[in-house]
């Protein structure tokens, strides 16, 4: 048992270390690459504005789709729940197997298409493309092969790209702040057919 | 008395885990509360830190599930996959030698601990031979693992028989992660190198190779000897990955062969006290094939058909020459009916076939003989699983899986969870689930031929011999408070009834079975906490009440049986950004002592400090120094069979560097 006790002695030293806080490193706005995306996506679903049948269609919540594996830790995934979109507020639901029925995808506001559905994207958009559903990813090159918005990772800092003609197809409006600021693509052909 | 004992270490593993969570939830307010309100422009001027780390758990699974990421593995300074596995809350991972490994969940640990079923990519590690891993043979680079996948309790719902005690995925990249090349090497204690290269040979058409080397350590004995145990092995694969242009169907396919020379001592037949032993030079080769076919049919459907050929070699100089083929299909179909219900369905063939081959090592008289015999096995196997999301807050999964085998027509393998999200950061769950092991070849009885005097054996198989089954009852709850505070804990009641023939070299009229019956009791908890974007600790302990009865059948007597198994375990492990470009990690685990089969056998409680240096002199060079067993010299991890003279784990020190390219 002695070797407990030195175990535990050994262990208080380290809640001790932990328990003076050495100054952190100088930081202003600082996040995880997950949390991020999921802010700027919370963001997205802000500046949006859905068909009325899509919109009033008695859900108290904005269902926010992740289709695939969670790509989002706790704290991001924290940073949006609950969050206030207009009247509703939003609720996270995962498909992590990936599939999800007709039902289920007519209920999504937005769907964040997870890396993990990358080969199977063309399939999958092909699907999402005939509702009002904002559709982002981080998967490179998912607006030009047919989704809306692209989350890319440029050095240090997350940047974002539109495809204004997959919105429109899909009868939704983003509003001209966001996509100001955003890199436009159009869809190409490429890996499509 | 035991219900006193279990009082106490419940409250020991609720102290050490809760001392430091309080303090750590102390003072810790949401630090999500306000993000919402940013702006997209400073969204845009944001950066990202990659040093912090996505807490990517499974937190709503009805299980006891943890996932090792890569960053771990990279962390841990492991550079075989059962050193990893030493990150595993609740998962007892002891080393009995360089080559043999001792792994399990809640208990029954052994060099066959026959209990645990460990996968790779879809791959059944669980060798037909010796009813348990070899782990000495399963390794990658392993910059080219993506995550670990552990769940501790049965998963023979899906995963079949030999899935009682835990289920071990180990997952590879998809090789459009690993484009670039990676050369790793590592020299001190032990030594090694390994080197991968991805290319992309279509548009969505991605390859890789690899090829590892290694040469472990030679450990040293109780007396402190060099017990002259090392091991040489060097291995090399490949993997595909392809779609179509519409996404529609996946092909994935990847082998691998190895070869190694192990060196391991034997005991010499009836010499155990004495403490005699012999060098037995073992080689260990073999290969596999995996060929995976998706596809995604639509939105609400997928399905997966795999097959894969897995071939082993064992050639001993003194004792056995064995090797075992495995070719297995698997077909599984993921639907979503409707927006409730969530229903897989799954078929699977094996056949394996186990080989003891003629005998042409060094003719010695000391190690017992055999008749060369094949074993075939033929498993059959169906699975059905609902995941019903009953409504926002409570998700139902129900399934069985029903098997045949050789030796049993029927098993079935049923289980129940309900997963119940009270609030956001709130998780309790809770399953009822029954698993089995299928009899192996290793369960079959040698028994004297007629003729005894020729010293002989024959392996015989009793036809119906049961399987093992377990009845586990599994609670968990999981809080967190976002990526800075989390807290696990599980609880579990097993029933375990096994049946084994008895090594009966005297009689071949009167075979005798031996029936365990056994419970075991269990508490697992951990606590990650990261109190700065560059601090991290996480905190785990298990403790676990095992009790054995062995009835013997032709004396109707019971008895007490001893397991190995130690019955607490600790660890923290902390991981420290100090710069960008410098890490310290240091890791400590505390195991409890565990009984032998014999007295002689205990093995005393263990504290190791294993740490890690590592710094990035340039975005793709990484340079790391790395020290096991740092505050002790030497002590034993696990005693294999009646072995009398374990194998001591050193302290061990290397250098490992890795280039990125």
């Amino acid at each position: 048992m002695s070797t407990l006790v030195k175990a535990l002695r050994f262990l208080s030293i380290f809640t001790l270390a932990a328990a003076f806080p050495l100054p952190a490193f100088a930081q202003d706005k600082v996040f995880g690459e997950d949390t991020l995306k999921a802010l700027y996506s919370y963001k997205f679903a802000l500046f949006t504005e859905w068909p009325e049948t899509k919109f009033n269609d008695g859900n108290a919540a904005l269902e926010f789709c992740i289709i695939g594996r969670n790509p989002f830790g706790q704290s991001a995934l924290d940073a949006i729940q609950e969050k206030p979109v207009k009247d509703k507020s939003v609720q996270v639901e995962m498909y992590t197997s990936g599939v999800l029925s007709e039902e289920s995808l007519n209920h999504c506001h937005v769907a964040f298409v997870s890396a993990s559905e990358l080969h199977r994207l063309p399939a999958l958009l092909n699907s999402l493309q005939h509702f009002p559903i904002l559709t982002i990813s981080d998967i490179a090159g998912f607006s030009s092969r047919g989704g809306m918005i692209t989350l890319i990772k440029s050095g240090d800092h997350i940047q974002f790209e539109i495809n204004p003609d997959t919105i429109k197809q899909a009868g939704l409006t983003v509003s001209s702040k966001i996509i100001e600021l955003a890199t436009l693509v159009k869809t190409s052909n490429k890996g499509r057919d | 008395m035991i219900a006193k004992k279990i009082i106490s270490w419940l409250y020991r593993v609720l102290y050490w885990t809760l001392c430091c969570s309080l303090y750590a939830s102390y003072g810790l307010a949401s630090e999500a509360e306000g993000l919402d309100q940013l702006s997209i422009e400073e969204l845009m001027d944001s950066k990202v830190v990659t040093a912090t780390r996505s807490e990517q758990q499974l937190t709503d699974t009805a299980a006891a599930a943890y996932v090792i990421t890569q960053d771990d593995i990279r962390r841990s300074g492991a550079t075989t996959i059962p050193e990893a596995l030493r990150m595993v809350p609740g998962l007892h991972v002891a080393r009995i030698s360089p080559t043999k490994w001792a792994i399990s969940a809640r208990g029954f640990n052994g060099l066959v601990a026959d209990k645990l079923l460990v996968l790779m990519d879809g791959r059944s590690l669980y060798s037909p031979i010796n009813k348990g891993v070899y782990w000495e043979i399963q390794d990658r680079v392993l910059d080219d693992i993506e995550r670990i996948e552990v769940i501790r309790g049965p998963g023979a719902s899906v995963w079949g028989a030999n899935a009682v005690n835990g289920v071990i995925n180990i997952i590879t990249k998809h090789t459009a992660d690993t484009q670039e090349g990676s050369l790793t090497l590592f020299g001190g204690d032990k030594f090694g190198a390994g080197l991968r290269k991805g290319w992309q040979f279509s548009d969505q058409g991605f390859a890789r190779v690899y090829g590892k080397f290694l040469r472990d350590d030679s450990f040293t004995n109780q007396i402190g000897a060099d017990a002259n145990e090392d091991w040489t092995a060097g291995r090399g694969g490949f993997r595909l990955d392809w779609a179509n242009a519409d996404g529609k169907h996946a092909l994935m396919a990847q082998g691998d062969i190895y070869y190694g020379e192990y060196n391991e001592n034997i005991d010499k037949k009836n010499e155990f006290l004495t403490n005699k032993l012999i060098l037995n030079r073992t080689e260990k080769k073999g290969g596999n094939l995996l060929a995976r076919w998706n596809y995604n049919q639509s939105l609400a459907s997928r399905m997966t058909a795999q097959f894969f050929y897995d071939a082993f070699e064992e050639n001993q100089s003194l004792n056995r020459s064995v090797n075992s083929d495995i070719v297995d299909f698997d077909f599984q179909h993921v639907l979503a009916l409707n927006e409730a219900h969530e229903l897989t369905w799954g078929l699977n063939y094996r056949l394996s076939l186990v080989q003891l081959k003629p005998f042409n090592g060094e003719q010695s008289i000391t190690v017992t003989k055999y008749l060369p015999k094949t074993f075939v096995n033929n498993r059959l196997g169906v699975f059905v699983q609902d995941k019903w999301r009953w409504n926002d807050a409570i998700e139902i999964t129900f399934g069985s899986k029903f098997e045949h085998h050789n030796n049993n027509d029927f098993e079935y393998e049923p289980s129940l969870r309900v997963l119940w999200k009270p609030a956001n950061q709130h998780r309790l769950w809770a399953g009822v689930s029954r698993a089995i092991r299928l009899p192996a070849v290793t369960d079959l009885d040698a028994a004297p031929p007629p003729n005894a005097s020729t010293e002989i054996f024959k392996f015989k198989q009793y036809e119906n011999l049961n399987s093992d089954e377990v009845i586990s009852y599994e609670a968990g709850y999981r809080y967190w408070n976002s990526d800075k505070f989390s807290f696990d804990l599980t609880t579990y009641f097993n029933e375990l009834n096994d049946s084994q023939p008895v090594n009966n070299q005297f009689s071949d009229l009167f075979p005798e079975r031996r029936i365990k019956k056994s419970t075991s009791l269990g508490v697992e908890a951990a606590v990650v906490w990261r109190p700065f974007d560059w601090a991290r600790f996480q905190l785990s302990s298990s403790f676990m009440e095992l009790n054995i009865k062995t009835l013997r059948s032709n004396e109707n007597i019971s008895t007490d049986s001893i397991s190995q198994d130690p019955r607490f375990l600790v660890a923290l492990r902390s991981a420290f950004d100090i710069t960008p470009e410098v890490e310290l990690d240091v890791w400590f685990r505390y195991t409890d002592s565990a009984s032998g089969i014999v007295a002689a056998q205990a093995i005393p409680s263990y504290v190791t400090l294993d740490a890690r240096l590592a710094w990035k002199p340039h975005k793709n060079v990484e340079l790391a120094f790395i020290a096991n067993n740092l505050n002790d010299a030497q002590h034993p991890e696990f005693y294999e069979g009646l072995s009398f003279n374990p194998l001591q784990v050193e302290r061990m020190f290397w250098l490992q560097g890795n280039l990125k390219f």
